[in-house]
């Protein structure tokens, strides 16, 4: 009898371990993940590489449904939804580095767009100091500065729109001032040209 | 009943109802609701990748909130007894999350090819607009404001072309509005400039006419400066002899109203005075008898309206000269003409010959088909 008792016990004893031998929650793993995608988010991942933080975030809510999943069964296995974790943590480091890079990328490109048109502004300049004046030594060129002082105005805009963290409205400024001083200096070379083929006759 | 007999019906019911409730249980957990919130998450990001944030924005985000609800839901349930566990309003979060996605997808699909080709048509009209009047707008001699008005339109076309460039054309409309209203505002500008100016058109084809009519009476030279196309004709005897280039004042538009407005006048004139190189720093010039009664008289009314200072002076010393051949109006108010054109003239006209300064000899409504 005593024996039956003790076969009884070691079942249920048995039978509880089992069924409390589920794996726990990857909590520390969970929120490591939550973490490395809001500082993805903080490198602004979502403007700068938008589709790199998408699939991202994506990853995250793969993970999190698998986690779900398992707790909605008897018996509970978190090793895939862990390993999704860790992979979100890792992917999130890398979309970050991204968004740096791409950044990096684009102050570059204003500050290049800015340089040259700069530099085009002062031969633009050099330029209406060979072009045809009046008599008087008035310029007949008004429309030309006049262009070239909205081009400046737009650098100093886009200067600004860099410092404030807005490097796409930047880059667009910047490319727009550079392409319009661009055709100011073709415009003011032929005129100039003419002008010395003129002089020489 | 023997002890064994017992034992067997004992252990046979338990074993039964072993069964029946192992069955029952099983078949009171319900399946969990995995493959609803994948295909609503899938849509998501389908509908995402379209930029339907932007397109399909209450779509989107209402699908993506009902996403969000249905996983909130399905943690709930997770927490409660197994057996007590309801997934259907997960379920049914998640499927509304997938039309919704799949609308957003749609429409997003639809409003964006829209205003892709609404912007494209904008962008192409401007582009025509500028291709069309700009090179007529650069001849005038426009207010400043005007002018800057004009660059700072082109130059948000410009931006407006480099944000398509990333593929963004939502961005786009308040770009394309202040381009657009700046262009068009400056041509505006222009054309009821170029409208006021050719008021006086019938009048320029009339002394034109004049001119060559007294050279054919009188069988002598006239010239007739067109200031619109930049052209001096010479005519002989009623006949056009010879056609050069001139070059203006900058401020080319309308008669000249005093000293240093840079205009070059308009008007019948006569030359006083043929200087050769000794007396002129322009090569060769013809001094005409600028100002004449009418200028004097537009002068004086001038004043006495207040639409001139009282200190201005009405200005002399229009000329026909040389040094000309440098392709823009640089003058102060004289008529520029190519050191072998002022030559072919000089050689030919006389003191007293007339000379005709007129807007145009061509209408506007031609000018600007032009």
């Amino acid at each position: 009898m005593k024996s039956r008792l003790f076969i009884g016990v070691l079942a249920l004893v048995g039978f509880t371990m089992f069924a409390t031998s589920c794996e726990k929650l990857p909590q520390a793993e969970l929120d490591a993940a939550n973490a490395a995608v809001e500082t993805a988010r903080a490198s602004q991942a979502d403007i700068y590489v938008p589709e790199a933080f998408a699939a991202l975030q994506d990853s995250l809510k793969v993970a999190n449904e698998n986690i779900e999943l398992q707790k909605s069964k008897l018996f509970k296995k978190f090793t895939v939804a862990k390993n999704q974790l860790i992979a979100v943590s890792a992917l999130s480091v890398t979309v970050k580095d991204a968004s740096e890079a791409r950044k990096v990328e684009l102050n570059a490109e204003i500050q290049a767009a800015i340089d040259t048109t700069k530099a085009l502004i002062a031969e633009n300049n050099e330029l209406m100091k060979k072009a045809p004046k009046g008599k008087e030594g008035k310029a007949a060129l008004e429309q030309m500065k006049s262009e070239i002082a909205v081009i400046e105005a737009s650098l100093t805009e886009a200067s600004n729109l860099q410092a404030s963290g807005n490097l796409l409205g930047a880059v667009d400024k910047a490319k727009a001032a550079n392409a319009k001083a661009t055709e100011i200096n073709t415009e003011l070379k032929e005129v100039t040209a003419k002008y010395t083929k003129g002089k020489k006759k | 009943m023997s002890k064994t007999k017992w034992r067997i019906i004992i252990y046979g019911s338990s074993s039964l109802l072993i069964v029946f409730l192992s069955i029952w249980v099983i078949t009171r957990i319900q399946n969990p609701p995995l493959p609803g919130l994948i295909t609503a998450r899938e849509a998501i990001t389908k509908a995402k990748m379209v930029n339907a944030e932007v397109y399909a924005k209450s779509d989107f985000h209402k699908a993506e909130d009902l996403y969000r609800s249905a996983m909130r839901m399905w943690k709930i349930e997770n927490l409660k007894f197994i057996l007590n566990r309801d997934y259907s309003e997960v379920i049914k979060n998640a499927s509304k999350s997938k039309t919704l996605a799949n609308k957003a997808y749609n429409s997003s699909l639809v409003d964006k090819r829209n205003l892709k080709d609404k912007v494209d048509m904008q962008i192409l009209e401007l582009k025509e607009a500028v291709k069309k009047n700009q090179p007529l707008f650069n001849k005038l001699p426009v207010p400043p404001e005007i002018n800057k008005q004009n660059s700072q339109g082109q130059l948000m076309l410009f931006e407006a072309e480099s944000t398509i460039k990333r593929g963004n054309y939502k961005d786009l409309e308040g770009k394309l509005e202040f381009a657009e209203k700046n262009i068009q505002n400056s041509y505006q500008f222009a054309n009821q400039l170029l409208i006021d100016y050719f008021t006086m058109y019938p009048r320029w084809v009339k002394q034109a006419e004049q001119a060559r009519i007294q050279s054919k009476k009188n069988n002598s030279y006239a010239i007739v400066i067109d200031k619109f196309s930049r052209t001096c004709f010479v005519y002989n005897n009623g006949e056009l002899k010879n056609i050069f280039d001139v070059e203006l004042g900058k401020n080319w538009i309308g008669s000249k109203l005093y000293s240093g407005d840079q205009a070059t006048p308009e008007g019948q004139y006569f030359i006083v005075s043929k200087k050769d190189s000794r007396k002129t720093k322009y090569y060769k010039a013809l001094l005409l008898n600028y100002p004449n009664e009418d200028d004097k008289a537009r002068f004086k009314n001038g004043k006495d309206n207040g639409t001139l200072q009282l200190s201005s002076k009405i200005g002399n010393l229009i000329e026909i000269h040389g040094d000309g051949g440098k392709g823009i109006d640089w003058t102060n108010g004289c008529i520029a003409l190519q050191n072998k054109d002022i030559d072919t003239l000089f050689k030919v006209v006389e003191e007293n010959t007339p000379v005709t300064i007129v807007g145009s000899l061509k209408p506007l409504k031609e000018i600007l088909n032009d």
